[in-house]
C-alpha cells in the first residue's frame, strides 16, 4: 500500500515536471502572440512643430526685387554652410519654429531666380511658367530632425525642372538665403556669357551674402595659355585667390568646365569663407536640361575655409 | 517523494523559468525594436513623400490655394488651358487636352470628380509607396490602399504625423498619414467675371442661377461670392498688365461654381489627408520565424535538460542507495560492510564517514563480544576456581562428619579445609580488587620513582631473604605520575610472581630513557614460560602451572590485577621470557627529570 502511494506520488512529480516544461512553452507562446497582436494594432503620433515664421530676406514679388543685405551674421552663415558641407545623411523633417514653410522657401527660390540670377544673365522676366517643383527640408542628423535644436542647421532643397530652366537651390531654412545653386539654362550652342558678366554675378552674389572678400580676382577661361594664369595670380591681405584652369575642377557641381568645351571658374575669398562660380556647357548627370547639350550650366556656392592656425 | 523526483522537478522548474523569462524579454525587445525601427523608416519615407506631394501641389494650385479655371471662346476651344493665379500677381499656365474635361462653357460642370481623381492619381505616381488622398470630410480623392479604415482618417491632423499598424490577409503594413500643408482646394462659389467690374450684379445673378442648378453650396456661397468678387477686383487691377500665354489678360478669368462635393472641402478649408502604406510584412515574418525558432530551441533544450536532470538525479541518488543497502546489511550483522569511496565531493565524504562509522561499530561489537567472552570465561573460571576448593572443603568436612577419624586424620582433614579456605579468601580479595579497579577513577600524583621502587622492595626484603632470593635494586632519579597504593600493589605482584616462579636472583630497575620515558623492569631467573603462554598470562584465572599456583594459594588473578593497574597508569606489561631461563616484565611511564643536587 505504501509502495503504491509512493509510486503514485513520484509519478505525479514527474508529470508535474513535464506540465511545467510544456506549460511554460505554451504560456510564452500565448503571451508573445498577444503582444504581437497588440503591437500590430497599435500606433503612435509624431508631433509636427507648431507654426513656422519664416524670415523672408527678400520680397515675394517676382518683379522689382531688391537685393538686401544678408540676414545671417557671418558666423551664422559660416555655420550654415558648414552644416551643408558636412551633411552625410539627409533626414527630412517638418519646419520647426523659426524655419520657412515650403511655400515661403519656394517663393524665396523663385524670387532669387527671377530677381537676382536671371537678370544678370540677360534672362530678365523669364521665370519659367511651367516647371516641376520639388521641395525638401533636410537636417544633417536624426537628432536635428527630431528635436530641431538648431533651425540654422536645416536647409531647403528646392528644385525647379522645366523646359526653360533647371535649378536646384539650397536655401538656408531660416532666412531663405541661397547657399548653393546649380542652374541649367537653354543657351544657343557655341555661345556663352562673357567673363565680365559672370564675374559681376559672382561679386553681386558675394555682396548679397555679406561676404567681404578683400581680394584680387583672377580668372581663367578655356583656351588661354598657362602663362596667363601665372602672371595673373596674386596674393592679398585678408585672403587669397586661386586661379583655375579649364578642366581643373574638383567640386561636384554640375556643369563644371572640364574636358572639351567652354568652361569658367572663379573664386572669391575672405579669411573664412569663399564664394565660387563655375560655368560651362558640359553635360553632367542629374539635370535634364543640362543633358540636352544645349544649355549653360552654372554652379554658384559658398565654401568654408579651415581656420588659419 | 523520492529525491530523484525532487531533483528532477526542481531542475525542470528552474530550467523552464529561466528559458521562459529570458526568452520573453528577448523576443519582446526584438519585436518592439523592430517595429520601432520600421516606424522610423516609414515616418522618414512619409516625410519625404509628403514633401514630394506638397511640392507637386504647389505647381497645380496657386499659393493662395485657389483653383481657377477659364474658358475660352468657342473658336479657341481646342486649346484648353488651365491657369493658376499666383498670390504675388504672377500667373503660371499649363496646357491640357480637351479630353480632360477641364473646361466647359457656360453653366456646365467644369471640374468633376474624375478630374480630381486623375490629378491625385498622377500625384500618387510620384510616391514610392501605395498612397491615398482624402478631403477634409473624408471623401475619397484617390486610393491605392485597399481596405483603408475610416477611423484612421479621423485621427489625422496637421499637427502630427499619425501612424498605425495594420494586418490584412495580404500582409502587415504601417499606415502613416497627416494633413498636407498644400492642397486646400477652395473653390470660390458663385461666378465672377473680372473683365467688367460693373457687372458685379450680373455675377451675383449668375451665382443665384448657379444655386438653381442644384448646388446647395451656392446658397451659402452668396456672401463668399461677394468676397471673392471684391478680391478679384483688386487683383484684376493689379494684374492689368500681366500677360498669360494664349489667354490674353489675366482679367479674363471666370470663377465657376461647382456642385462637386468632392472638391468642396468645406467652409473651414481643411487640408487634404495624405496617407501612405509601408510594408512591414517581411519584418513581421522574420520576427515570427525568430519566435518559432526560439520556441523550438526552448522545447529541445527543455527536453534535453530533463533527460540530463534524470541522469544527474540517478548519479546523485545512486551512491545514497548503495549506502542505504550497506547500512541495512550492517543492521543485519555484517559489520565488515564497507563502501567504495569515489571522488572527494560530499558523497565521497559521506562514504568515508560511513566507513569510519562501520569500523567503529565493528570494533565496538568486537570489543563487546570480547568482553562478553571474557566475562563468560571469567565466570566460568571463577566458578571452577570456587568449585575446586569448595569440593575439597565439603569433602573433608563430610568425612569429618561421617566417619570416626583418628587424630592425625582429623588434623590432616582440618589442614586441607583451612588451606582451601585460605585460597578462597585470597581469591575473593583479588576479585574485589579487580572489581574496584574497574569502577574507580584514580588520581595520579608525581612521585620520585627511585623512592617508590625502594619502598616497594623494602617491604619484601624479609620475604626475599626467607626464600633465599638475591634482590638487586637500581633506579635512575626521575618523577613519574602514579597512584601510590596501586603502584606498590603492582610491583609487589610482579616481585611475588617472580619468587613463585622459583627464582634465585631478582632485579628491580628503573631506567630513564629518551623522550621523557621511564622504564621499570623486573627480571628474574625463574622457570620462565613458553612464548605462546605470554599472550594469555594477564587473563584472569589463567595459570601456566596450575598445580604450582594452587599450592601457593594462587588463583591466576595476580598478573590480571597488575595488568589492570598498569593500564590505569597509562602503561602496559611487556613480557619477555624463556622457558627455564627466566622472565622479564617491564612497564613504561612518562617522567620528568629529577632536579640535581646542584640545582637544589
Amino acid at each position: 500500500m505504501r509502495n503504491k502511494r509512493s509510486l503514485l506520488v513520484n509519478l505525479s512529480g514527474v508529470a508535474l515536471a513535464f506540465a511545467i516544461a510544456f506549460g511554460g512553452i505554451f504560456a510564452l507562446w500565448s503571451r508573445l502572440d498577444r503582444e504581437r497582436a497588440q503591437l500590430l494594432s497599435g500606433g503612435g503620433t509624431v508631433g509636427i512643430p507648431a507654426g513656422t515664421e519664416g524670415v523672408m530676406s527678400k520680397s515675394v514679388g517676382v518683379v522689382d526685387v531688391e537685393i538686401k543685405a544678408a540676414d545671417l551674421s557671418q558666423e551664422e552663415l559660416r555655420r550654415a554652410v558648414l552644416c551643408l558641407e558636412s551633411a552625410s545623411e539627409k533626414y527630412p523633417h517638418e519646419p520647426v519654429p523659426g524655419q520657412l514653410s515650403m511655400t515661403e522657401a519656394t517663393r524665396s527660390g523663385l524670387a532669387w531666380l527671377g530677381d537676382f540670377l536671371l537678370p544678370r544673365l540677360d534672362r530678365e522676366g523669364m521665370i519659367p511658367k511651367e516647371y516641376r517643383l520639388s521641395c525638401y527640408l533636410w537636417a544633417d542628423s536624426q537628432a536635428e530632425a527630431d528635436e530641431g535644436t538648431d533651425p540654422l542647421a536645416g536647409y531647403w532643397e528646392v528644385s525647379f525642372a522645366g523646359e526653360e530652366l533647371d535649378a536646384v537651390l539650397f536655401l538656408n531654412a531660416v532666412t531663405g538665403q541661397v547657399l548653393r545653386a546649380w542652374i541649367a539654362l537653354p543657351y544657343p550652342e557655341g555661345e556663352h556669357p562673357d567673363a565680365e558678366r559672370l564675374t559681376e554675378l559672382l561679386e553681386d552674389y558675394a555682396d548679397s551674402l555679406g561676404v567681404e572678400a578683400g581680394y584680387a580676382i583672377s580668372m581663367a577661361e578655356a583656351g588661354m595659355s598657362d602663362s596667363v594664369y601665372a602672371t595673373e595670380k596674386q596674393g592679398t591681405e585678408g585672403g587669397g585667390t586661386e586661379s583655375f584652369g579649364a578642366g581643373d575642377g574638383e567640386t561636384d557641381s554640375p556643369g563644371q568646365g572640364g574636358g572639351e568645351g567652354w568652361g569658367f571658374r572663379q573664386r572669391l575669398e575672405d579669411q573664412r569663407m569663399a564664394v565660387c562660380l563655375e560655368a560651362g556647357d558640359a553635360v553632367d548627370a542629374g539635370m535634364p536640361l543640362a543633358e540636352s547639350g544645349k544649355a549653360l550650366c552654372l554652379a554658384l556656392y559658398l565654401e568654408t575655409k579651415p581656420p588659419e592656425d | 517523494m523520492r529525491l530523484f523526483t525532487k531533483i528532477f522537478l526542481c531542475g525542470t522548474l528552474v530550467l523552464s523559468l529561466a528559458f521562459s523569462v529570458s526568452g520573453y524579454f528577448l523576443l519582446h525587445f526584438s519585436w518592439e525594436s523592430s517595429m520601432a525601427r520600421e516606424a522610423d523608416f516609414a515616418l522618414k519615407q512619409y516625410q519625404y513623400d509628403k514633401f514630394t506631394i506638397q511640392s507637386a501641389l504647389l505647381t497645380y494650385t496657386d499659393f493662395e490655394m485657389s483653383l481657377a479655371v477659364s474658358w475660352e471662346d468657342a473658336a479657341d476651344r481646342g486649346q484648353i488651358t488651365t491657369w493658376w493665379e499666383d498670390a504675388s500677381g504672377g500667373t503660371v499656365v499649363s496646357s491640357g487636352e480637351e479630353g480632360e474635361k477641364w473646361f466647359v462653357k457656360g453653366a456646365e460642370r467644369i471640374f468633376d470628380r474624375e478630374s480630381a481623381k486623375e490629378l491625385f492619381r498622377i500625384l500618387a505616381e510620384d510616391v514610392s509607396l501605395p498612397a491615398a488622398f482624402f478631403t477634409g470630410d473624408g471623401t475619397l480623392l484617390y486610393s491605392g490602399i485597399e481596405g483603408l479604415d475610416a477611423s484612421f482618417l479621423e485621427e489625422l491632423s496637421g499637427d502630427a504625423h499619425v501612424y498605425r499598424f495594420r494586418e490584412t490577409p495580404e500582409g502587415s503594413f504601417l499606415l502613416v498619414g497627416s494633413v498636407l500643408e498644400q492642397g486646400r482646394l477652395e473653390l470660390a462659389d458663385g461666378m465672377w467675371d473680372g473683365r467688367e467690374a460693373g457687372e458685379q450684379g450680373a455675377m451675383e445673378a449668375e451665382g443665384r442661377d448657379g444655386e438653381e442648378t442644384g448646388s446647395d453650396a451656392g446658397a451659402e456661397a452668396a456672401p463668399d461670392a461677394a468676397q471673392a468678387a471684391a478680391r478679384g477686383m483688386e487683383e484684376a487691377e493689379a494684374e492689368a498688365d500681366t500677360q498669360t500665354a494664349g489667354l490674353g489678360t489675366a482679367q479674363e478669368r471666370t470663377w465657376y461654381e461647382t456642385e462637386d462635393a468632392a472638391l468642396d472641402t468645406g467652409a473651414s478649408g481643411d487640408g487634404i489627408r495624405f496617407v501612405t502604406q509601408w510594408d512591414v510584412s517581411k519584418t513581421v515574418r522574420q520576427q515570427e520565424i525568430l519566435q518559432q525558432y526560439f520556441l523550438r530551441c526552448y522545447l529541445a533544450a527543455v527536453l534535453v535538460g530533463m533527460g540530463l536532470l534524470g541522469l544527474l538525479s540517478a548519479l546523485l541518488t545512486g551512491p545514497l542507495k548503495r549506502m542505504s543497502r550497506a547500512a541495512g546489511r550492517m543492521a543485519q550483522g555484517d559489520y565488515e560492510e564497507r563502501l567504495a569511496v569515489r571522488g572527494r565531493d560530499e558523497i565521497g565524504e559521506l562514504a568515508e564517514s560511513f566507513n569510519r562509522m562501520a569500523e567503529a561499530v565493528e570494533e565496538k561489537v568486537e570489543a563487546l563480544s570480547r568482553a562478553a567472552r571474557e566475562r563468560e570465561d571469567f565466570v566460568a573460571n571463577f566458578a571452577h576456581e570456587m568449585k575446586t576448593p569448595m569440593t575439597s572443603i565439603i569433602g573433608y568436612a563430610d568425612m569429618l562428619y561421617q566417619r570416626e577419624l583418628s587424630r592425625k586424620e582429623v588434623r590432616d582433614a582440618s589442614w586441607y579445609i583451612w588451606n582451601e579456605g585460605m585460597r578462597l579468601e585470597a581469591l575473593s580479595l583479588k576479585l574485589m580488587d579487580l572489581t574496584v579497579l574497574g569502577r574507580q577513577d584514580f588520581p595520579l600524583q608525581e612521585m620520585a620513582a627511585e623512592e617508590l621502587l625502594a619502598d616497594a622492595a623494602g617491604g619484601l626484603e624479609p620475604f626475599f631473604a626467607e626464600k633465599g632470593v638475591s634482590f638487586v635494586l637500581s633506579a635512575d632519579p626521575a618523577y613519574i605520575r602514579v597512584e601510590y597504593d596501586l603502584f606498590k600493589t603492582l610491583l609487589i605482584n610482579l616481585l611475588d610472581n617472580s619468587v613463585k616462579a622459583g627464582c634465585t636472583r631478582l632485579a628491580l630497575s628503573g631506567t630513564r630513557e629518551r623522550e621523557g620515558r621511564y622504564r621499570i623492569c623486573v627480571r628474574d631467573n625463574g622457570c620462565g614460560m613458553e612464548e605462546e603462554e605470554l599472550s594469555r598470562i594477564t587473563e584472569a584465572f589463567y595459570m601456566v602451572d596450575k598445580a604450582r599456583s594452587r599450592k601457593q594459594h594462587g588463583a591466576g588473578l595476580g598478573l590480571a590485577l597488575a595488568d589492570r593497574i598498569a593500564r590505569i597508569h597509562g602503561s602496559g606489561l611487556e613480557f619477555r621470557s624463556r622457558k627455564g631461563q627466566g622472565t622479564e616484565v617491564s612497564l613504561l611511564f612518562s617522567c620528568v627529570e629529577a632536579e640535581t643536587d646542584d640545582e637544589e
